[in-house]
């Protein structure tokens, strides 16, 4: 049978056509990206990457947003754009603000005791009226033009730190919601009195942000923002690779930059990487209440047979520092912790097991008593930050000392059940950071009725030590407490979970906020 | 023909309902079932912290989630009798709304890719039959093995590389114009052109052995016309039943791509949802998502009514 030849031409002629088109394609999506990256008439738009809507995120907010308080690098709300000064009745009831004036609202409206009691309203009864600190609000109202007073139905101790949340209590314009200065109404636009202005959202997908005082943006600053999704970290860090955005990791209070990825990006010419500590922990939460930990000797033990340094040096990339003690040393509510730290011992380590009649007995080296094997269950919730790893490594390292680690990852909300249940040995946690320190670990998982953690360590002695330092908010009375937990070997402190931004060189001015949650571009500018 | 479809959708549609129904209470039953309280998880993913209890408490009254199952259940019964499907835990927008946004971008880029996958991989694959053992053959044989053994989400980080980072001609992530569309197409459409080129060739193989084929031949047809006109027409029967079940895969295979390229669809915040058992998003989107698979079905069986009269309700596959 004759064969005719047409049909390999076809398929030259196919294939020749599909790389046509992704040739051509690609020629029109580099002049769209040309187009993207120009500075016209002088224009600096700086592409920013973010793991999630806009919308659902905190951080870009902060360009367009002011909180009501603003907070230092130590967790202390302080005066901020907004308020000048507070004063607080000696009942703890009322709460009387000064403003500041001469500021308006994207759209005109001004900032002014109205503004501000409708706001406050607004977030006692309308969407935030779920925030606990909100809930507590039973009357605001206007002493005069700049003045109000908060009158609440019961003391609330926290509501101040409350009000400088970037959260819950970035302050919104009454005019943004629908019906306008409604005070249940649902937010419809973004009108802030932040540096910038929302000129477009497209849901799930992007926002465009200009300056709302172009003369605030003179010189080489940049004039507008352009907000990318990208859901996966390395897909961000290949997006800054191959130029089609300026800045990667500023936009989420989570590490997004993966830790491996650092090094390559370091190496990179025209890429420059930062690091910054909020004091935030990944941590390893022990069961103190039933199985082996429940003895300190053996909480001391493991913390000892651990060697953070190499940790750190081999599976981070050297990206995170090791952490030796249960908060952060830096911070002055954990000034008295020096000399207290968890330095790698695994010879006093191994004493501290016999001391406590855990002797190895097999030819598997793991330590048992009374018959029975030191096992500790470990629970990895899937989602934490180089958790798999971290695991592997921390089973190795206590194999040494003769303690035997069951690794069980859970999708984290499954692993929050069991949490609930005390069904672990071990827990891998990642802890507060500012602003959420100091009182977030003490209150959350220390006190034996206010937090979460059932079997974390608790006692008489350190929930008195913790109620006062809520009580006074004095710097010394936090660092007893955080002492006392130091030296109950309460968890395992791995490592900080520093936040990182890689960006352009051509990026100038960047800088870290105060708060891991805080983000402020308008310092930025690009060079040509 | 016409008049074999009605029927047929008479049969279709009492089931497809009802496949649509039990796949929502199935969706709803395993969510509210599985560990995991939605108020902690959301608020814990919104501040990065764990909610104290009371903050917990609050969100379960505001959203009825203290309520029992059955309650709940009906609760949203309800709604979805009277149009809504409720409104998402995590964002606080109705679910209609939520899914409507991400749907176009997932039914381009899955339709995109199922038709790069129909025309390359039946393409090669009736050259590969024409021709066993050519280069052409060879050729379709590699991308076949290398489709079904290279994961999707590492031939996207590689094309990638390729394409942007080295080469710098195509957007890296992005929605908007063809050029973001064709590195995700590639990603994602890559296992299918495998799927349908195997396929595709094993039916003309088979076909191109039938005596009718021989026939056509002997008739002095040119080859082309026997081949499209006569083997592959009858070849085609699984190649569009295969193409059908594919849209199932391609809609489960968003999910990394769409993470990859930062592709607005319904894949990641589904995923999201689930992870934040966002009980309204998920029963919601498993519904409308079983509704159009339900309906690709029953397009698939019209389909083949008209490539096949033999497959007509009540038509003889035998005769």
């Amino acid at each position: 049978m004759k064969r005719i030849s047409f049909i390999p031409l076809r398929f030259l002629a196919l294939c020749c056509f599909v790389g046509a088109m992704i040739i051509t394609a690609g020629c029109l999506g580099q002049s769209a990206q040309t187009e993207d990256n120009v500075q016209e008439d002088n224009i600096q738009t700086l592409i920013v990457a973010g793991p999630a809507d806009f919308d659902s995120r905190i951080e870009m907010k902060m360009n367009v947003y002011d909180v009501f308080l603003d907070i230092n690098a130590n967790g202390k709300t302080i005066p901020g754009h907004l308020v000048s000064s507070w004063n607080e009745s000696d009942d703890g009831l009322t709460y009387t603000f000064q403003l500041n004036k001469g500021i308006e609202f994207h759209d005109g409206t001004q900032w002014n005791a109205s503004s501000a009691a409708w706001f406050l309203e607004w977030c006692s009864q309308g969407p935030r009226k779920n925030d606990i600190a909100f809930s507590k609000i039973s009357d605001v109202s206007e002493v005069d033009e700049h003045t109000i007073q908060v009158t609440l139905k019961e003391p609330y101790g926290a509501f101040i730190k409350s009000l400088s949340s970037e959260s819950n209590s970035h302050v919104i314009a009454p005019t943004s919601v629908e019906p306008a200065w409604s005070n249940d109404g649902e937010i419809v636009s973004f009108i802030g009195t932040g540096k910038f202005e929302v000129e477009n959202y497209v849901k799930a997908q992007s926002a465009e942000f200009v300056r709302h005082d172009p003369a605030s943006g003179e010189g080489t600053l940049i004039d507008r923002i352009s907000y990318r999704v990208i859901p996966d970290s390395y897909a961000s860090v290949s997006a800054l690779r191959a130029g089609d955005v300026d800045i990667i990791g500023v936009a989420d209070h989570h590490s997004t930059v993966p830790y491996e990825q650092i090094p390559q990006m370091m190496n990179d010419p025209d890429i420059i990487v930062e690091k910054q500590s909020y004091g935030r922990y990944q941590v390893v939460e022990l069961n103190c209440k039933e199985g082996a930990l429940s003895d300190i000797r053996l909480r001391e033990a493991i913390n000892l047979g651990l060697d953070r340094d190499k940790m750190v040096k081999e599976l981070l990339a050297s990206a995170a520092e090791p952490a030796y003690s249960v908060v952060s040393p830096a911070y002055p509510w954990a000034s008295n912790l020096a000399g207290t730290e968890y330095t790698y011992d695994p010879e006093k380590a191994k004493n501290l097991l016999d001391q406590a009649g855990w002797v190895v007995a097999g030819a598997d080296e793991i330590r048992e008593k009374d018959g029975q094997k030191l096992t500790l269950t470990y629970i990895v919730p899937q989602g934490e930050a180089n958790s798999d790893s971290i695991a592997v490594y921390i089973q190795s390292e206590l194999k040494k000392i003769g303690v035997e680690v069951d690794i069980l990852v859970l999708e984290s909300g499954a692993a929050g059940e069991e949490r609930q249940k005390g069904n672990y040995d071990m827990y891998l946690h990642h802890s507060w950071g500012v602003p959420g320190l100091p009182e977030g670990p003490l209150t959350g998982k220390y006190h034996s009725t206010w937090g979460s953690w059932p079997v974390s360590y608790h006692d008489a002695e350190l929930d008195q030590l913790i109620e006062t330092a809520i009580a006074t908010g004095a710097d010394e009375d936090y660092s007893a407490a955080y002492l006392y937990i130091q030296e109950k070997y309460a968890c395992m402190p791995l490592y900080d979970i520093e936040k990182i931004a890689a960006y352009r060189k051509a990026v100038k001015g960047f800088t870290f906020s105060a708060s891991i949650y805080g983000l402020d571009l308008s310092t930025v500018s690009i060079e040509p | 023909m016409a008049g074999d479809i009605p029927i047929l959708l008479a049969r279709r549609i009492p089931w497809a309902l009802l496949t649509i129904f039990l796949a929502s209470i199935l969706a709803f039953s395993i969510m509210y079932f599985a560990p995991g309280n939605p108020a902690e998880i959301i608020l814990t993913q919104e501040t990065g912290n764990e909610p104290t209890r009371e903050a917990v408490l609050l969100f379960m009254n505001g959203h009825g989630l203290e309520q029992p199952f059955l309650k709940q259940y009906a609760a949203w019964m309800t709604n979805l009798f009277s149009g809504s499907l409720g409104i998402s835990l995590r964002t606080g927008d109705p679910v209609l709304e939520e899914f409507t946004t991400r749907f176009p971008a997932t039914f381009i880029l899955a339709v995109t890719a199922m038709m790069l996958a129909l025309v390359v991989g039946t393409s090669i694959g009736v050259l590969s039959a024409m021709r066993p053992h050519s280069p052409v053959d060879l050729f379709g044989n590699f991308i076949a093995s290398m489709g079904t053994s290279i994961p999707s989400f590492w031939l996207a980080l590689l094309l990638i590389l390729i394409f942007s980072i080295h080469l710098d001609i195509l957007p890296s992530f992005g929605y908007g114009g063809i050029q973001h569309l064709i590195l995700p197409t590639m990603a994602l459409g890559f296992l299918q052109i495998s799927r349908i080129l195997r396929i595709t060739r094993e039916s003309m193989l088979d076909a191109l052995s039938e005596d009718y084929v021989f026939e056509a031949y002997a008739k002095g047809l040119r080859e082309r016309e026997v081949v499209v006109k006569h083997a592959f027409r009858n070849a085609s029967v699984p190649v569009v039943t295969q193409a059908g079940l594919d849209i199932g895969t391609l809609l489960g295979g968003t999910v990394i791509i769409e993470q990859i390229f930062g592709w607005p669809g319904i894949g990641n915040f589904l995923l999201t949802s689930v992870m934040s058992r966002d009980y309204p998003v998920i029963a919601g989107f498993v519904l409308l998502i079983a509704l159009i698979f339900v309906i690709v079905n029953i397009l698939v069986d019209i389909l083949y009514v008209c490539i096949d009269p033999r497959m007509k309700p009540g038509g003889n596959i035998h005769g």
